[in-house]
């Protein structure tokens, strides 16, 4: 214990030289826990956004694209399916229940998804968790709309206000849906999820801004007004995908099977739980070298950590010599020198969780704002300590290295120093 | 710039997706040495379902020639017909099996004396129903498939029970399925 507190004082007395080895740690600490946490959490809300759906449908095409552009909104579908294919899988005696989502309509950036009442009964995020209202209630006419707590609060919208829509999904888009607005009539509360930054409307509304609408142009001289479009019949012809919700789950792979085989269009059904695997096993490459960069970053840290305490051997030969002439056996000097790595690295580790949680407290809401990504502030996971550990240790274990040499030095140079 | 960083994710999440745009066929797929099984897991029922391709069963994919072959095809059979040697579930579950069926390959006879062998390739489907008092218990299957189907190589299971859904690659070293 006096060999630590005499390494404590000595790291004092050369204060400099020790704060700049600190913060070296400590950046490389916290950079190599942040990657880690962004990796936790971002897979984390990934995994949030979907629960207690059993099937994804949508048309044919890859089981990761379908769940991206579905579930996400991430990407663009390759193709709709029609309204018929979904009706006759919707009444199919195992399905429980339905929710159809139709994409391609945008309201300033964010993204207006086409959907019925079912949506806001039987969606699920996070562990099986209900969408709740902030403000209103679900949508009950064509032209209303329900936003997401996210999108109404960049856009400072209240309920009453009417919104137009955007044909297409570009922020600045030319094309309006200017004679058709919609009333807002309930902001939903904050999920975590890409729900917080949907434009809700009902899919006869979607049907009925497209009304008069051709490859998406507006006919010349074919102006349907909002009232006329609701005298249509505004059933959608087609949709972009749809969530199944079967009454038992044992019937998962018969009815994903069934759908899969359907004659009249080429649809695709897929778990959400293994297309979300499929893309995790994708993305691990990517982690995986992102952590091997920060793990570097830490070495490197801690390689600095060594060459200062190796030069500064040569200057303290007098330091220990006189510490050899109070009585301190070599073995002394090899911990005091190891002690004082030991003491940086676990100072550095310290210094570097403080920089970790500060840094997630002052950018918590941002990265919430920007990247729907929530970041919870919480104890470090038995990961991230193992990680601590991995530090600490290497520390230890490097700092073995100048205090080897400085054990030899003491032996060789005895008291014979001559300055 | 946020929308500049979201594209950039979006795009590169979607040259990734790009690389698994087949992997939705994989049911339907027909690879040798490659085999699924498809577990389902509900209150106290578990159902599994075993599909193989007849190469990693008994080594040939076409209708039985002669008596070895025959044979072979009867033998695998007498095998499928026996969950219990197939799937080693925890003995606290307490599982019966309840329902088994097997469909070899080349049931039915071809319509017409002399009608071409179709150049198809030929599966190997089982079904089986187990009972579990504790379910609960159930929180990992021993596959012992490899064991019996040595031109089994891989198994690709896909899984659902209350903890989710998800899906496990299989081999003769890694032969445990966590439900």
């Amino acid at each position: 214990m006096a060999i630590l507190s005499l390494a404590f004082k000595s790291l004092l007395n050369r204060r400099f030289t020790a704060s700049l080895i600190l913060l070296s740690i400590a950046l490389s600490v916290s950079l190599l826990l942040g990657v880690e946490r962004l990796r936790v959490e971002s897979r984390n809300s990934f995994a949030n956004t979907i629960s207690g759906t059993d099937l994804v449908v949508g048309a044919r095409s890859g089981a990761i694209n379908l769940l991206l552009y579905s579930v996400f909104r991430i990407g663009d579908a390759t193709n709709n399916i029609s309204w018929s294919s979904y009706r006759s899988i919707a009444d199919h005696p195992k399905v429980a229940w339905t929710i159809p989502l139709s994409l391609g309509d945008s309201h300033m950036g964010f993204r207006v998804l086409g959907t019925n009442r079912d949506y806001f009964l039987h969606y699920r995020y996070s562990s099986k968790r209900r969408l709740s209202f902030h403000a209103g209630g679900p949508f009950e006419q064509v032209y209303q709309t329900v936003l997401g707590y996210e999108a109404a609060k960049a856009l400072n919208y209240r309920i009453g206000q009417r919104i137009v829509i955007a044909h297409g999904t570009g922020k600045t888009s030319f094309t309006l849906h200017e004679d058709k607005p919609f009333e807002v009539v309930g902001i939903l509360n904050p999920t975590g999820t890409p729900v917080d930054r949907t434009v809700h409307v009902p899919l006869e509304g979607i049907e009925a801004i497209h009304q008069g609408w051709i490859a998406g142009r507006q006919l010349a001289g074919l102006q349907i007004s909002a009232e006329q479009a609701l005298e249509r019949d505004l059933t959608p012809k087609a949709l972009t995908a749809f969530l199944v919700g079967l009454k038992s789950k044992l019937a998962t792979f018969q009815v994903q099977r069934e759908i899969n085989d359907y004659r009249k269009e080429p649809l695709l059904a897929i778990l959400p739980g293994v297309a979300l695997q499929q893309l995790w096993d994708l993305m691990s490459v990517a982690e995986n070298a992102l952590l091997v960069v920060t793990a570097l970053v830490v070495t490197i840290g801690l390689v600095g950590m060594l060459t200062v305490m190796l030069a500064g051997l040569n200057e303290r030969r007098r330091e220990m010599a006189i510490l050899r002439s109070v009585g301190a056996r070599p073995r002394h000097i090899l911990l005091l020198v190891t002690g004082e790595s030991l003491l940086l690295s676990l100072v550095g580790i310290a210094i570097g969780l403080l920089l970790l949680y500060g840094g997630l407290l002052v950018a918590q809401p941002y990265v919430e704002s920007h990247f729907g990504l929530y970041l919870p502030i919480t104890l470090p996971a038995p990961r991230e300590w193992f990680m601590l550990g991995l530090v600490g240790t290497s520390g230890l274990l490097i700092g073995l290295i100048p205090g080897y040499r400085a054990y030899r030095y003491s032996l060789a140079d005895g008291m014979n120093i001559r300055i | 710039m946020t929308r500049t960083k979201r594209g950039f994710i979006v795009l590169s999440i979607s040259l990734a997706a790009g690389i698994y745009q087949t992997v939705n066929a994989e049911q339907d797929a027909h690879i040798h040495g490659e085999a699924h099984l498809l577990i389902a897991l509900e209150g106290s029922s578990l159902q599994i379902e075993f599909l193989s391709p007849a190469m990693n069963i008994v080594g040939f994919e076409h209708r039985p020639q002669n008596e070895t072959q025959a044979q072979s095809i009867e033998s695998a059979v007498a095998t499928l017909n026996q969950p219990n040697l197939l799937f080693k579930l925890p003995s606290t579950a307490q599982c019966n099996p309840v329902v088994v069926e097997v469909e070899p390959p080349f049931n039915h006879e071809p319509e017409h004396a002399g009608a071409e062998e179709s150049d198809e390739h030929s599966e190997f489907t089982s079904r089986y129903q187990f009972q579990c008092q504790e379910a609960a218990r159930l929180e990992r299957i021993g596959i012992e498939i490899f064991r019996h189907f040595s031109g089994t190589q891989a198994i690709e299971a896909q899984s659902i029970s209350s903890s989710g859904q998800r899906s496990q690659e299989l081999t003769a070293e890694r032969n445990t399925l966590d439900l």
